[in-house]
């Protein structure tokens, strides 16, 4: 996984590329660390350049949402394609958070 | 053990070519060259199976090696594990390369490019040999507990477990092997790990991937079994847990 954060003012930007896996643990370790810290009202995922996902990316996915939720941040994920987006369609994510094209 | 017949080759990369000569000595294999494997050009000149040797690996040596005519890719120290009879193709790294280098990948394209599996089932395959990886590593060698209740601060700790059982000899020093064997109509891949197995009220349940949230949440864990047979023509455990097979048509 390449990771890129970015926060302005109380937005947060995650850019996430190539895969999310079970391997990348510590790398997403690091993300739930930063949102945790951060005083924010808003966090987006740029999943356009994600293009590969497994059960274990979607875990730490919702973990991120548990995460934002825990310091009232509202949580999207935002031009997920291919198989990341059938991936967090198929698992219903899109119940429990905003999915923009 | 059968992998010792003088017809079996090796050639190394990233290792001494003593190391290589002993190791050759030692298992009664042939050195093909004593260039670096990548640097090699004859190997549409030699017959039998092949075994490249790596003394180190990383996500495109790993992916180049594998992308050689070879029976088998090992890293340096596994190669007692290799199985008596050569199948399609055979992975074998210890835990710690097998996190760094994402081999359900590598294998997956190893295997189309030489035509053994359609690459129309591409993602099916990676997805799958993720999710079996991922219970191997995580579950089986690194030997660490079910995700189901973790949380945001449970899953960094968690984390700084993972990085620590990884640096751990008994943990990251453990095999993992790939190995894809051809049947009737189907190849199949088998991700074995050296972990303790299904421990009594420990097997994972599998959860539908379409679960509907309860209480505003969604399911943690057990969609990595279900992705497997939704994405497989066929799968099981054998060896007490420690061996996932996968089956794809051909």
């Amino acid at each position: 996984m390449q990771l890129e954060i970015n926060q302005t003012n109380r937005n947060m930007m995650i850019v996430l590329r190539e895969q999310l896996i079970y391997s990348d643990t510590s790398k997403f370790s690091a993300v739930l660390q930063q949102v945790k810290g951060a005083a924010i009202d808003s966090c987006v995922v740029d999943l356009s350049g994600l293009d590969h996902i497994d059960s274990s990316g979607l875990r730490m996915l919702l973990l991120l949402h548990d995460a934002c939720k825990e310091c009232n941040a509202a949580l999207t994920f935002s031009q997920a394609r291919g198989q990341v987006r059938d991936m967090l369609l198929h698992s219903r994510f899109d119940t429990i958070v905003r999915i923009d094209n | 053990m059968g992998q010792g017949a003088a017809s079996t080759w090796v050639c190394g990369d990233g290792l001494s070519k003593e190391r290589l000569q002993e190791l050759a000595h030692r298992m009664g294999w042939r050195i093909l060259s004593d260039l670096p494997a990548l640097n090699y050009d004859g190997f549409s000149q030699v017959s039998g199976p092949g075994v490249v040797v790596l003394g180190w690996a990383d996500p495109i040596r790993l992916t180049n090696a594998l992308q050689l005519p070879v029976s088998a890719c090992i890293e340096v120290g596994c190669e007692a594990f290799l199985d008596d009879e050569f199948g399609l193709l055979t992975l074998i790294l210890t835990t710690a390369t097998a996190y760094a280098c994402d081999p359900g990948t590598a294998f997956t394209d190893a295997m189309i490019s030489r035509g053994l599996i359609n690459p129309l089932r591409r993602r099916d395959i990676r997805l799958a040999l993720h999710e079996a990886m991922a219970n191997g590593i995580e579950h089986g060698n690194l030997a660490l507990p079910p995700c189901a209740n973790l949380t945001p601060d449970a899953f960094i700790e968690r984390a700084s477990v993972v990085e620590a059982r990884l640096a751990s000899p008994s943990f990251g020093g453990r095999p993992i092997i790939l190995s894809a064997t051809a049947h009737a109509g189907a190849v199949e891949i088998a991700v074995k790990d050296c972990g303790a197995g299904f421990l009594p009220g420990q097997v994972i349940q599998a959860v539908a991937p379409d679960s509907a949230p309860v209480g505003g949440r969604l399911a943690l864990s057990g969609r990595g079994i279900s992705f497997m047979r939704e994405h497989c023509d066929g799968f099981r455990h054998e060896d007490g847990g420690r061996r996932a097979v996968l089956s794809f048509r051909t």
